[in-house]
């Protein structure tokens, strides 16, 4: 999730959560509207009910108050008395009744009825109706009668159908409860809904004296409603209902609709419970769909009147009556869209501002951590991220500064590295020159003069042979002047190689003391020699220790007179490694104590008289010290005045070609008089697995081996021995015999069983002397322990060195380099194919691949560069090694080129056959 | 008598060297760079050659391969003189296909010991 989505998200939570809330309010408080609105709307109806309620009842208390008038009372005791005294009521009343209703039916009047109608108390009602009704404005009293205590009409307003009332039930139920409050029906005479109220007029006991019963128009009602109707304070639009009891519809306000009918569906699905006085009930009206809140109010009994059982209904719109709420919705959903849009854009604004600004520093960053510090990033503003910004380009330039400065200085360095190589190439050429410059005319100085004393001596001219004989000796002097210079300047300009090669000691002994013989014998001194015979072998700079043992032997020589010059050599082991002791002791003059510390120091000896009487350079010393430390050894001396001098140089008997490089690099970092140092030879990187179970013997195995050069893995088990053997593939195998588990013998008939090892030559070393067993089995060499160095590195040596005819191919326009290199290699016993140029090299690779290509740069036709790119654009052929012999001098590029597809390059100039056959045999061990 | 070809450019060393070879009843002949040697080598057949390295038209190493080269001459013993004492040079010499080596100045007494030993080989 990017910060950008993180951001908005984190703007947006809270605005939903407060969305949420507002929901929540909203919903209580449109529940909470809802009810005040439903309430306000119950009490409203129920309000107008009351009111219908309160017209009707009043209506009724007071006709009942009339009824119960003392006038009336007279009347009725006088009229029930009257027919009592007639006999019979009901006989009578039954045919008055028959009478009255034969003519009512005909549309006539008996006199009877005519003067019932006439009667007192029937103008009485009659003038009381007209009065309220004319009062009214409108007939509000359609019909007002009265029976006796036998149903038999007694006063009336108008004429009834019946004379007999007693078998209508509201004069029974009025007879039974005193009030009858009869059902809505319409009423002819009025013209509209009526109800029909009857009392039961009792005397003072009592005794009940007749009913009376009035007919009440429901015109109030109607007015009331439609004055209500009216009312807008609580919305655009009412619509009040009244029903009946049974759901009939009484009056209603919209004057388009059914009036009379059967209002049934206005309570479908609406309960109304008994004793309720107002009902709230939403619903969809049917044939519209609309939503409604419909209020119903139920008529309420008060006091001994009974309710009169009248539903007033109020049905509302529910978009109007709710509208409050739906307003509130609306600007709620609004302000809420609002609030998240601008929470939106906000959000969106800052994130994507922050997460631009954070991207840059990201990018800015990660550029900065490749290396590339480009732009600053833009840090305008004050908060965090400008202050980080302005950090990170306060870093970034502080680190360019830093950066930049050191590239200069390393550009500096390398500029005066480059000076200076420059310069030691040059001092180096001086040298060389020097060396032939100087030498020339001394060649002349020493020849002529030697001829001269030839001819002196044939032509009998004595006199001139001493001034040739000085005039030789100075110029020998002067010879050996130049040439120490020369060491010297060759050691202190770190172009004295070490040419590391194996001979024999005994062999080179005998050689310097012929060398040295006639100088030993000049002051008739005596040579002692003590060596042993089975002095071995030595790897080291022959030629250089060969000077440095001239050197003391001329030396001591030279200051003995009559005396003995004695020449000890010794080899002898230390901490598993062989050293050489070579000390020349004489009888001459010795050195004082406090002068035989400046002894190696060059240009000084020990007395500046005895320059003057010895002759010498004074550089001898001090060259053959620089030899020994080169090769890893040192020399030292011993004196009395007197008593003569002992000088001993103790050297390695294997000379290391890595401990010495480190040995001068150790030496160059403690004194400012270092002797750098390059060494030639370079360890052979063949490999050796030694399987031993002894671990000691592992470890002497492994110096001594890795001493004589070689790269050695160690298996203290036959059984890692064989996994060793697959892993490394060695160049030989020593195996011991008496191990646990799987033993020698096993060992070597399973090596000599897999067709992937059995070539390895495996060398046994153990205590068992079974040659005859360790040979059947296909052993190359037998050694019994213990170890002998001077027997095994002979055999290592001997089984490590390739006797391969490998092909090479060998590169180069020049026809006398080719013959010489030709002839060199195959002396080394490799297989030579010679090509002219890159064309002709390359049709010889195309018949024939070689195992290593030596190749020269400058040819005509295709030259070295081309050639090397054509041939590793060839599969087949990038494997084989090439190795580069130049006279050029190499710019960078093309030093790159070569270091990608050569595996090395040996520069003309320095080329010895030494070093080409080394890197021949390494290019091909590399490929192979 | 032993005939010797000495390839040599300075005049010097050749004058010096001719005149003792020749007191030593050495038949002597001179070459004054590389490719002189090699043709008198080839013309005059010396029992030795007596080759300096430094030389102009043709160097001594490249005139020694020639003569090595050519079956004719390639019999001839040669001895590399040079002024150059470091051992590189001398493998260098031998890698040519010298016999010998010596360096200048010339110690005579050593090269006449060298030529003898190569001229009864």
């Amino acid at each position: 999730m990017k910060l950008a989505h993180k951001l908005i998200l984190g703007m947006l939570m809270p605005a939903i959560v407060i969305g949420l809330v507002g929901m929540y309010v909203l919903n209580i408080w449109q529940d909470s509207m809802r009810t005040v609105i439903n309430d306000t709307s119950a009490a409203y109806v129920s309000a107008i009910m009351a009111e219908i309620d309160r017209s009707m009842q009043s209506r009724i208390v007071g006709w009942k108050a009339y009824a119960s008038g003392q006038d009336i009372q007279d009347y009725l005791i006088d009229a029930n008395r009257a027919i009592i005294d007639l006999g019979d009521p009901q006989s009578l009343i039954d045919s008055r009744d028959a009478d009255w209703r034969a003519a009512a039916a005909a549309g006539k009047t008996t006199p009877f009825m005519n003067r019932l109608l006439q009667h007192r108390m029937s103008r009485a009602l009659r003038g009381l109706r007209d009065r309220l009704n004319q009062g009214f404005g409108q007939s509000i009293y359609p019909e007002i009668f009265i029976t006796d205590r036998y149903g038999a009409n007694v006063a009336q307003t108008n004429l009834t159908p019946e004379y007999r009332q007693s078998d209508e039930s509201w004069w029974q139920l009025a007879m039974a409860d005193g009030i009858y409050i009869g059902n809505v029906a319409f009423n002819k005479r009025a013209e509209r809904y009526a109800i029909d109220v009857a009392f039961r007029i009792d005397d003072e006991e009592a005794n009940p004296l007749g009913v009376m019963k009035v007919v009440i128009s429901l015109a109030e009602v109607d007015s009331i409603i439609d004055q209500r109707s009216k009312d807008q304070r609580l919305v655009n639009r009412f619509n009040f209902i009244l029903f009946s009891p049974d759901h009939r519809i009484i009056h209603t306000s919209m004057r388009d609709s059914d009036i009379h009918g059967d209002g049934a569906s206005y309570f479908v699905g609406v309960e109304i419970p008994p004793g309720a006085i107002v009902v709230n009930a939403e619903r969809t009206q049917q044939e519209t769909g609309e939503e409604l809140l419909s209020t119903y109010a139920i008529s309420q009994p008060h006091g001994n009147l009974p309710g009169l059982g009248w539903i007033l209904l109020n049905e509302y719109d529910a978009k109007d009556i709710y509208q409050p709420i739906y307003r509130l919705q609306r600007k709620f959903s609004l302000i809420a869209l609002a609030t998240a849009l601008l929470a939106i854009i906000i959000g969106g604004a800052i994130a994507y501002s922050m997460s631009r600004r954070v991207n840059r520093l990201v990018k800015a960053t990660r550029q900065f951590g490749e290396g590339r510090y480009v732009h600053p990033v833009d840090e305008k503003g004050t908060d965090e991220l400008a202050i980080l910004a302005k950090s990170f380009n306060k870093a970034g330039r502080l680190v360019l500064k830093e950066f930049s400065k050191r590239k200069h200085t390393e550009d500096e360095l390398r500029k005066s590295r480059d000076m200076a190589e420059q310069a030691n190439r040059a001092k180096s050429a001086f040298l060389a020159n020097m060396s032939h410059e100087l030498r020339t005319p001394m060649n002349a100085i020493i020849g002529y003069s030697e001829m001269l004393q030839e001819e002196a001596a044939d032509s009998g001219q004595q006199e001139f042979i001493p001034d040739l004989e000085k005039i030789n000796a100075a110029g020998k002097h002067l010879l050996s002047l130049i040439n120490d210079i020369l060491d010297l300047s060759k050691i202190e300009a770190g172009r004295m190689d070490l040419y590391l090669e194996r001979f024999d000691l005994k062999a080179m002994l005998t050689d310097v003391i012929s060398t040295v013989s006639p100088l030993i014998e000049k002051n008739r001194n005596t040579l002692e020699v003590d060596f042993a015979d089975d002095l071995g072998t030595m790897r080291a700079d022959l030629t250089k220790l060969r000077q440095a043992l001239f050197n003391l032997l001329s030396n001591a020589a030279k200051f003995t007179s009559d005396g003995t010059v004695s020449l000890l050599v010794r080899r002898n082991s230390e901490s598993g490694d062989d050293w050489i002791t070579v000390t020349v002791r004489d009888t001459g003059i010795g050195i004082a104590p406090d002068k035989i510390n400046h002894l190696f120091q060059e240009f000084t000896q020990a007395d500046d008289s005895t320059t003057r009487n010895y002759g010498g350079t004074g550089l001898g010393l001090a060259i053959t010290r620089r030899f020994c430390q080169m090769m890893g050894g040192n020399i030292w001396a011993e004196s009395q005045p007197g008593q003569g001098s002992t000088f001993t140089i103790r050297l390695p008997a294997e000379v290391n070609a890595l401990e010495v490089a480190r040995a001068a690099t150790k030496e160059s970092t403690q004194s400012t008089d270092a002797t750098p140092l390059t060494v030639k030879v370079s360890p052979d990187a063949q490999t050796i697995l030694v399987i031993d179970d002894d671990e000691s013997t592992c470890d002497m195995l492994r110096r001594t081996l890795e001493k004589a050069g070689y790269a050695v893995v160690v298996a203290t088990s036959a059984e890692t021995g064989l996994r060793q053997a697959h892993a490394s593939r060695p160049d030989a195998i020593t195996l011991d015999v008496m191990m646990p588990g799987m033993d020698g013998w096993s060992l070597l008939s399973t090596l000599k069983a897999d067709p992937e090892l059995m070539h390895i030559p495996v060398i046994m070393l153990t205590m068992i002397d079974d040659k005859g067993m360790g040979y059947s089995l296909g052993a190359a060499e037998y050694l019994t322990k213990p170890v002998d160095r001077s027997r095994l590195l002979p055999l290592l040596e001997k089984y490590t060195h390739h006797e391969s005819a490998d092909q090479v191919l060998l590169v180069d326009d020049n026809p006398e380099d080719r013959a010489m290199l030709c002839r060199m290699l195959e002396s080394e016993g490799w297989a030579v194919t010679a090509a002219e140029n890159g064309k002709m090299a390359i049709e010889a690779v195309t018949q024939a691949p070689p195992s290593v290509i030596m190749l020269d740069l400058m040819m005509p036709v295709m030259d070295g560069f081309e050639f090397l790119h054509k041939l590793r654009t060839v599969e087949a052929w990038q494997q084989i090694p090439v190795v580069v012999l130049t006279a050029k001098e190499l710019d960078e590029r093309e030093l790159a080129e070569l270091t990608l597809h050569a595996e090395s390059v040996i520069r003309k100039a320095e080329m010895t056959p030494e070093s080409i056959l080394e890197h021949i045999r390494r290019a091909i061990e590399t490929a192979g | 008598m032993s005939k010797i070809l000495l390839v040599e450019d300075n005049e010097m060393n050749r004058d010096m060297l001719t005149r003792r070879l020749l007191r030593r009843s050495y038949d002597v002949i001179i070459a004054v760079d590389g490719r002189q040697g090699v043709e008198l080598a080839q013309s005059e057949r010396p029992d030795l050659i007596l080759m300096d390295m430094s030389l102009p038209v043709m160097d001594g190493w490249s005139a020694t391969r020639t003569i090595k080269d050519n079956p004719a001459t390639a019999g001839i013993p040669v001895i590399a003189l040079t002024a150059h004492a470091m051992s590189g040079d001398r493998d260098k010499a031998l890698a040519a296909g010298c016999d010998d080596y010596d360096t200048k100045p010339v110690d005579l007494a050593r090269l006449l010991q060298k030529m003898d030993t190569l001229l009864n080989a």
